[in-house]
């Protein structure tokens, strides 16, 4: 069999690592190597070797919506990467749900395109916006993030009534489910918040914002206590603003 | 961030660690849609090859043989290889994201562009720069664009067999100068 040529061998490998080896001949060649584990070695050393030229490419920073899309892809309910106290979870767990029920991530997206086609304006300079939908996706908070001072500005679209021993407590909740933190109580109509570099970086990447029913005063605990009424997604404004 | 990280990274996620997997995400996806949108032309398209690549390099970080290579050649291997089945999948896309326009300007990365690099990528780029100027554009084109043995005698143009040859001659040269 010609296969037992040592250079042609050789051949063989570097070209289907390199990668001009396509179409029928790279199946072809896929098929001998599952037959020939010796190949298969031949060609993983030519792999590992060539792929070496991956270190000089130009790098491109993808959408961050990439890394949600492989989150989700492997672990479908998400669930917290360390285990925090038994509140934390407790949020996230019940995120977690309301992710899952029919307001899935992509129905919350849909609640925010569909907020901003109704004509609201969507300022310039914002950045980052999530518009906070209440469990029958009627927006209730729409939050925006400007490029200049890095405050997140919070406002009520539609009246919450909440009763006078509560207060709505604002929770930033990282893509990855650590570190969920409060923005603070929500008072009134508008509310502007002052980010740290942390939690803005947190929140263009992939987060997204809650508010849960707190005593007044918001959770004694620093962790959410009581149900989550609103939630929405952080989206690139750009990403809503194009037609 | 060192190499050595990425690897240890990589052995995390073997181990089952899930943060591993994302700060191996964060080190090295643009590395990585770099190099599949330069294949692919297509945003889109690089997207998915490299969400497929995240997923594999999850599932199989345990075959990473850390004596066999850098975590990077590991992980760039497995999205190449991703690539090549889609393109074999479907027409080749000819027009361009400007961004992929942008990016193949300037097709041989200097030296200047090693940082990320391990030992062993310098020792590459150094055996790759012993190659004649046009036989090693030709391997960039195939490995930074993904184009067949046709498609670079197209672009460079130069006769078919010409670039077989000078291909396969350079391969040679490379093993040779990587084994000395």
């Amino acid at each position: 069999m010609k296969y037992e040529n040592p250079e042609l061998r050789d051949r063989l490998a570097a070209e289907y690592a390199l990668g001009t080896l396509r179409g029928a001949a790279r199946r072809r060649f896929q098929k001998l190597m599952a037959g020939d584990p010796a190949l298969r070695d031949l060609t993983l050393q030519w792999e590992m070797r060539l792929n070496d030229m991956a270190a000089v490419v130009k790098p491109v920073t993808p959408r961050p919506q990439l890394w949600q899309a492989i989150d989700r892809a492997l672990w479908p309910v998400p669930r917290p990467q360390h285990e925090q106290s038994g509140m934390l979870s407790g949020l996230w767990e019940s995120l977690g749900f309301w992710r899952a029920s029919t307001l899935g991530t992509a129905a919350l997206a849909a609640a925010l395109v569909l907020y901003i086609a109704v004509g609201r304006p969507v300022a310039p300079e914002t950045r980052y916006i999530a518009v906070l939908i209440d469990d029958k996706a009627t927006p209730v908070l729409v939050a925006s993030l400007t490029a200049e001072d890095g405050k997140l500005s919070i406002k009520s679209v539609k009246a919450t009534n909440v009763a006078a021993d509560k207060d709505l407590e604002l929770w930033l909740v990282p893509q990855e489910g650590t570190s969920v933190r409060s923005l603070g109580v929500l008072k009134g109509m508008q509310a502007l918040v002052k980010l740290t570099e942390g939690d803005a970086s947190d929140l263009s990447q992939g987060g997204t914002l809650a508010v849960s029913l707190e005593p007044a005063g918001g959770s004694p605990t620093g962790t959410a206590t009581g149900p989550i009424l609103y939630v929405g997604p952080v989206l690139p404004a750009a990403d809503i603003q194009e037609p | 961030m060192a190499e050595a990280s990425r690897e240890s990274m990589l052995l995390a996620c073997a181990a089952g660690d899930r943060t591993a997997l994302n700060r191996l995400y964060t080190a090295t996806a643009s590395h990585l849609f770099g190099l599949a949108l330069s294949i692919m032309r297509r945003r889109d398209l690089a997207e998915d090859a490299v969400q497929e690549t995240f997923i594999q390099v999850w599932r199989h970080a345990g075959s990473f043989d850390i004596n066999r290579g850098t975590a990077m050649a590991w992980m760039a291997r497995i999205l190449r290889n991703r690539c090549f089945d889609m393109l074999d999948k479907r027409r080749r896309e000819t027009s361009l994201d400007p961004e992929v326009a942008e990016a193949r300007e300037d097709p041989s990365p200097g030296p200047a562009d090693l940082v990320a690099g391990s030992e062993s990528a310098r020792l590459l780029h150094n055996c790759l720069n012993e190659i004649e100027a046009r036989a090693r554009q030709c391997l960039n084109l195939a490995y930074f664009e993904g184009l067949t043995m046709e498609e670079i005698a197209q672009r460079l143009p130069a006769p078919i067999g010409t670039v077989k040859s000078w291909v396969r001659r350079s391969l040679v040269r490379l093993k040779g100068c990587l084994e000395r």
